[in-house]
C-alpha cells in the first residue's frame, strides 16, 4: 500500500508575509473553514489539489511555493 | 464568535449535539424503565432521538455571516463516519438476524411481543446516531484543534 503523502507547507509563514492575514480571512478566501486551515498548518491534513491551488492563488504564488512533497515519499 | 465556535467546526459541534441527544435518550430510557417498566420505554427514547433533527440549527451564525460551513475535510470525515456506522450497523443487524436460529435451532418457533419492534427500532437508531457522532468526534480530535494566529 502506498504511504500517505507527506506534504509540508508554508501557509503560516505566507500568512504573516501577507500582512499577518488571519486564519479566518485565508479560510474565507480559499473557501474552507478556519479549522481546516488550522489542520493544514499543523500538517494534520493533506488538501485536495483544487484546495492547494486555491490557497496558492490567495497568496499569489505558485503551488510549489506553498506545498512541498518530502523526497522520501516520492521514491 | 464564542470559544466553542472558534475551536470546533460546524460539523464537529453537530456531532457533539447528536452524541448528547443519544446519551440523553439512553438515560431517559433507563429512568423510565425503572419507574414505569420497560414495556413502552422505546417510545420515549425515540421521541428524544428525534431531537437530533435540531442539528440543522447549529451553524446559523456562520451561515448568516456567509462563511463556509462544511468543506472538503468535513465531507471526508463525514464519509468515513458513514462507512464506519454502516459497518457497525451491518454487523449488529446480521448478528441479530442469525442469533435466534443459532441459539434456539433453525426450526424453533418464537412468540415475539409487539413491544420488541419499537425497541429494536430505537436500538438501531441509537446505534447509528451514537457510532456516527463518536467516529466523527474522534476523527476531528485526531486532527487537533490548534489555535488562532
Amino acid at each position: 500500500m502506498a504511504a500517505k503523502p507527506n506534504l509540508t507547507n508554508r501557509i503560516r509563514r505566507l500568512r504573516f508575509d501577507h500582512g499577518e492575514m488571519t486564519q479566518q480571512r485565508l479560510a474565507d478566501r480559499a473557501g474552507v473553514t478556519r479549522q481546516t486551515i488550522i489542520a493544514l498548518e499543523a500538517g494534520r491534513y493533506n488538501p485536495s489539489l483544487a484546495l492547494a491551488f486555491r490557497i496558492a492563488r490567495v497568496f499569489g504564488v505558485a503551488i510549489e511555493e506553498v506545498f512541498e512533497l518530502r523526497e522520501a515519499d516520492v521514491m | 464568535m464564542n470559544r466553542m465556535e472558534a475551536k470546533m467546526s460546524v460539523q464537529e459541534r453537530r456531532a457533539w449535539f447528536v452524541l448528547a441527544v443519544a446519551v440523553a435518550a439512553l438515560i431517559l430510557c433507563l429512568v423510565l424503565g425503572v419507574l414505569l417498566g420497560y414495556g413502552l420505554v422505546a417510545f420515549g427514547g425515540l421521541s428524544v432521538l428525534a431531537l437530533a433533527a435540531g442539528t440543522g440549527l447549529i451553524g446559523w451564525r456562520e451561515q448568516r455571516a456567509g462563511r463556509v460551513m462544511i468543506d472538503e475535510r468535513d465531507r471526508e470525515i463525514e464519509r468515513t463516519a458513514s462507512m464506519a456506522t454502516g459497518a457497525v450497523f451491518w454487523v449488529l443487524f446480521v448478528a441479530a438476524a442469525v442469533t435466534p436460529s443459532l441459539v434456539l435451532g433453525p426450526h424453533a418457533v418464537m412468540r415475539v411481543p409487539t413491544a420488541v419492534f419499537p425497541r429494536a427500532t430505537f436500538v438501531a437508531a441509537w446505534v447509528v446516531l451514537l457510532v456516527r457522532s463518536l467516529v466523527t468526534i474522534v476523527l476531528y480530535r485526531r486532527e487537533g484543534h490548534g489555535s488562532e494566529a
